[in-house]
Order: C-alpha cells, then sequence, then structure tokens
C-alpha cells in the first residue's frame, strides 16, 4: 500500500497531537495578549519572579495527589499579593528582595520534589513542559482561565494603561492603582499557571515576553500591539509543534526557539523599527 | 460652572519613614490665587501637591478643599506630575494621553463620549498641539511632551491647578507658552499652585509667595515675602535680589562666605 504523507495534516491524526495544538494556540494567545501588558508595564522581571514562585505550589500539590492547577494558582495569588505589597512600599532595595524570595522558592520546590521517588523525570516535565500528556480537562481549564483574563485585560484596558503610563497620575485621579496593580500580577500569575504544560516553568515567560516585544518592533499602537502579540504567540506555538514533531525535538524549547526567531527577525527587518532597515536608510 | 474652592492646611505634617517632608503647615489659598512655592530640593514642595491630591498619607493635621477632603474633592483638580525623563518608548498617541484625564470615575464599561472628545481637542488646542494629536508620545520633544501634560490636566476640568515643576528642562518657547497660559487661566478665575526652581519667574507671574522648607516659612503676598532675608532663610544661603525690588534680575547662586 501506498501512504501519501502530508507533512501538515500527519500530526492531526492522533488524539494527544490535537490536544497539543489547542493547548498551545490557547497558551499563545493568551500569554502573548497579555503579554503587552506586561512590556508597556516593564514587569518582565516581576513575572520571571511569579513564574518562580509560582513552582512550590505546583510541586506541593503534586505531591499531595492534587490538581496542579490548584496549587499553582493558590501560590500565584500568594505571589500577587505579596508583590503588591512590597512595591506598594517602593523601596529602593525591592529588586534585590524579589530576586531573593522568588529563586529561594524555586529552591524549595526543588528539595520537596526531590523527596519524591522518580524525580528526575517529574522534575523535567515541570520545568520544561510536557505539552504532548495535555488533556481535554487541562484545556478547558486553560480556555476558561484564558478567556477570563483576556476579558478582564480589555475591559481595564485604560486604567491599566493609565497606571502603566503614569502612577503618579493616575494615583491624582483616584484610580485604585494598588488594585489595579494586583490584579495585573494575578492575571500574570494565571497565564503562566495555564502556560506550564505547554512549555514548563523555565520557559513560560518567554510566552509573556517575547511575542509582546516582537509586537512593539512592528507596531506602534496598543490595540494592534495585543492583536500581533496574541498572533505570534499563536503561531510560534503551531509552528514549534510541528517542528518538534516531525524532528523529534523536545516541543516547549522548540516553541520559545520559533519565538525567539520572530524577534530576531523583526529587531533585523521590522519596517520602523529594524537594525538593518535603519541601517541601510542611514547608509 | 462650579466655583473656584478655597484651599485650607491646618498643622498637616508628612512623613517618608523617619524623614519629616512637611511639618505642621497650616495655610489658606483663597479662591483665584496664582501661589509660587519655592524651596531647596527636598524641602516638601512635591509633597505639598500630593497631600492636597490625597496621594500621600498624613502624619498630622488635615487638607480641606471647599470644606471637603482630598478624595471627595478629587474634580476640583487638574494636576501636572513632575516629570523627571521625557517617554522615549510607549505605544501611545498624544490624543491617549490627554484622554487619561477623562478616567476619573469613569466605570470600566463606558465608551468614550462626544464630550470627552471635545474637551480633549479644546485642552489640545489651548497648549498649541491640536495638529499633533495623533503623533507618538515619544516622538515630541521634551518641552512638547510637557504641553500634553498640561493638556491633560486641563482636561480634568479642575478650577484648582497644581503644577509641579512644570518648567523645568523645558524651551524658551514651550515657556512662554505655558506663562502666557497659566496667566489666562488664572483670569478665568483658577487657582493655581505651581512649584518651581525659578526665582525670576515666580517673581514676574505669581501673585502670592509660599517659602517652603519642610516648615512653611513665610506665605503671603509678593510684595511681603519676596525679601532677601526671606529667601535666606528658606535656602539657608543668602539670595541677592538686584535693584528696583523683586521684580529686578535675582540671582540664586551668589553664596558669601
Amino acid at each position: 500500500m501506498l501512504f501519501i504523507t502530508d507533512p501538515l495534516t500527519d500530526p492531526l491524526q492522533f488524539d494527544f497531537m490535537r490536544r497539543a495544538f489547542a493547548a498551545v494556540i490557547v497558551v499563545g494567545l493568551v500569554a502573548g495578549f497579555l503579554g503587552t501588558y506586561v512590556v508597556v508595564r516593564g514587569i518582565a522581571f516581576i513575572s520571571d519572579a511569579i513564574a518562580h514562585a509560582v513552582f512550590p505550589g505546583v510541586v506541593i500539590a503534586y505531591l499531595l495527589g492534587r490538581g496542579v492547577f490548584v496549587g499553582a494558582a493558590v501560590f500565584g495569588l500568594l505571589t500577587a499579593f505579596g508583590l503588591g505589597a512590597i512595591t506598594q512600599t517602593r523601596r529602593v532595595r525591592e529588586d534585590a528582595a524579589i530576586g531573593v524570595l522568588f529563586a529561594g522558592a524555586f529552591a524549595l520546590g526543588i528539595v520537596l520534589l526531590s523527596s519524591h521517588q522518580g524525580y528526575t523525570g517529574d522534575l523535567a516535565a515541570f520545568l520544561f513542559g510536557q505539552v504532548l500528556a495535555v488533556s481535554r480537562e487541562d484545556i478547558l481549564l486553560a480556555m476558561g482561565v484564558g478567556g477570563g483574563i483576556v476579558l478582564v485585560a480589555l475591559l481595564l484596558r485604560r486604567q491599566l494603561v493609565a497606571v502603566a503610563f503614569d502612577r503618579e497620575m493616575a494615583q491624582a485621579m483616584g484610580l485604585p492603582v494598588f488594585w489595579l496593580d494586583l490584579l495585573l500580577y494575578t492575571m500574570v500569575a494565571m497565564a503562566i499557571v495555564i502556560s506550564l504544560r505547554a512549555v514548563g516553568n523555565i520557559l513560560v515567560v518567554a510566552m509573556l515576553i517575547t511575542p509582546a516585544a516582537t509586537a512593539r518592533l512592528l507596531t506602534d499602537r496598543l490595540v494592534p500591539m495585543m492583536a500581533t502579540s496574541a498572533l505570534l504567540g499563536m503561531a510560534a506555538g503551531i509552528i514549534g509543534l510541528y517542528v518538534s514533531y516531525h524532528a523529534d525535538l523536545a516541543a516547549g524549547g522548540m516553541i520559545v526557539l520559533v519565538v525567539t526567531g520572530f524577534f530576531l527577525l523583526a529587531w533585523l527587518f521590522a519596517p520602523r523599527q529594524g537594525v538593518l532597515v535603519r541601517w541601510i536608510r542611514g547608509a | 460652572m462650579e466655583t473656584t474652592p478655597l484651599i485650607e492646611f491646618s498643622h498637616v505634617s508628612v512623613r517618608y519613614g523617619e524623614r519629616p517632608a512637611l511639618e505642621d503647615v497650616t495655610l489658606r489659598v483663597e479662591p483665584g490665587r496664582y501661589v509660587g512655592v519655592i524651596g531647596p530640593n527636598g524641602s516638601g514642595k512635591s509633597t505639598l501637591l500630593r497631600a492636597l491630591l490625597g496621594t500621600t498619607a498624613l502624619a498630622a493635621g488635615e487638607v480641606r478643599i471647599g470644606g471637603r477632603t482630598p478624595e471627595q474633592a478629587r474634580g476640583a483638580f487638574a494636576y501636572v506630575p513632575q516629570h523627571h525623563t521625557e517617554v522615549r518608548d510607549f505605544p501611545l498617541t498624544v490624543g491617549d494621553v490627554v484622554m487619561m484625564a477623562r478616567l476619573r470615575g469613569m466605570a470600566p464599561w463606558r465608551r468614550i463620549g462626544r464630550r470627552d472628545r471635545e474637551i480633549v481637542a479644546w485642552a489640545l488646542e489651548r497648549v498649541g498641539m491640536a495638529d499633533r494629536r495623533e503623533a507618538l508620545i515619544g516622538e515630541l520633544s521634551g518641552g512638547q511632551q510637557q504641553r500634553v501634560f498640561i493638556a491633560r490636566a486641563l482636561a480634568q476640568e479642575g478650577r484648582v491647578l497644581l503644577l509641579d515643576e512644570p518648567l523645568t528642562g523645558v524651551d524658551a518657547g514651550t515657556m512662554e507658552l505655558v506663562l502666557a497660559l497659566l496667566a489666562e487661566l488664572h483670569g478665568e478665575g483658577r487657582t493655581i499652585l505651581i512649584t518651581t526652581h525659578d526665582l525670576n519667574t515666580t517673581a514676574d507671574t505669581c501673585d502670592t509667595l509660599l517659602l517652603l522648607n519642610t516648615r512653611v516659612i513665610a506665605y503671603g503676598p509678593m510684595a511681603e515675602t519676596f525679601t532677601p532675608a526671606l529667601l535666606e532663610a528658606t535656602f539657608g544661603r543668602h539670595v541677592h535680589i538686584g535693584e528696583g525690588g523683586p521684580h529686578a534680575e535675582v540671582t540664586e547662586n551668589v553664596i558669601h562666605h
């Protein structure tokens, strides 16, 4: 018998691949969209910190045999609240405090996990993702939480952007600056939690920052930036997954590599801000 | 039109940690005054404005605006915060930035209305930036950005203007335009509080002076407060006032050993 295999449809014959595609599309869209706020607000570092702090929550829930999502969500919310309090006091050394705390949290997660047998395999799955093991429930949860994030972030777009642009003025106008910060951190924490399965704890920040930073190079307007970033996130997920399937390489890493590739291309060739374009124009 | 409210500080103290920022400040600003607030760096000028806006906690005393608390009186203000650096990279247009002033008390689901657009257009017109409405904020020079921030304050429609160092680092054209605009707004009955380092400009434009160095050193009509002795008490060094009184040449940096 003769099989004609199509590289595009071939992977889709498997249930686990169809689920994986659904997962990376949802994650790419939500993280890409929310990433616009992360980038304009300049909280890439804080997002990284949240990703680390969520880790012990994931491990504890896993060891207790509970839903990993719940554990991560609880730690994510606690972290968001703690960060809201720390950044509110505006101490000079807050970045150092955040760095210390969250490296510590990450270490706690590793130590806890090492108490479990077969620890290296679990660790790899948590750190680098395991998108081929995504369940139907995982996807539905990601869709629900992700939909909520997109809705809230769109509804409060002006308020969130005002705080990002000029905190002092936002405060003077009576905007609830503390609560808006907390809300943003919470949404970042939730976006990280639903992305963990797909790309893992270490690389999850790339899904938040890289598409948005790329979109920023391609457009000067906020709403187009959100749309572009979400599209780039989804595209990276899909392309990364295909490459990973055909070349038999790690999916999470490949997705992040693809989105990093997008960034480098935009950095070089973006119509207005690209390095090469400006160099040619200047020459 | 809403009337311009009376501003009252009674025994107001503010501390940042251990450090006192304002100490026992008591003063009344009658409606329609044009007050220059001067004092050395760290003398509490910005804190004074924040106490009015209700964005800093008071350690003691109270602030009233037309008898109301700062939180109740938010609509009374038009505020230009101090901008330490120019905006370089932010995906917002000039129109977007001015429109932010309309967010006060706006429910998230409410859309921008025709009246909001008209006020933004009017505010940009008054600072001479109507034709730059679609420009990106980061493309503008420091002086142009400052005009946009003043337009944003105007779009708040407050009767009390609070300007924190609005003339620092702006070009001569912007300085002239801003001062003319402030004179007009003052002429329309608004109260203005402006913090500045520039003694010359203050003497030429304001009718009232507040000399501040954590405590109130002096407060009153320009003719009574703009004196070498009081300026020296404020800045802790001799300030030379040229012949012809306060409206003549002033040099701040003459130090007598």
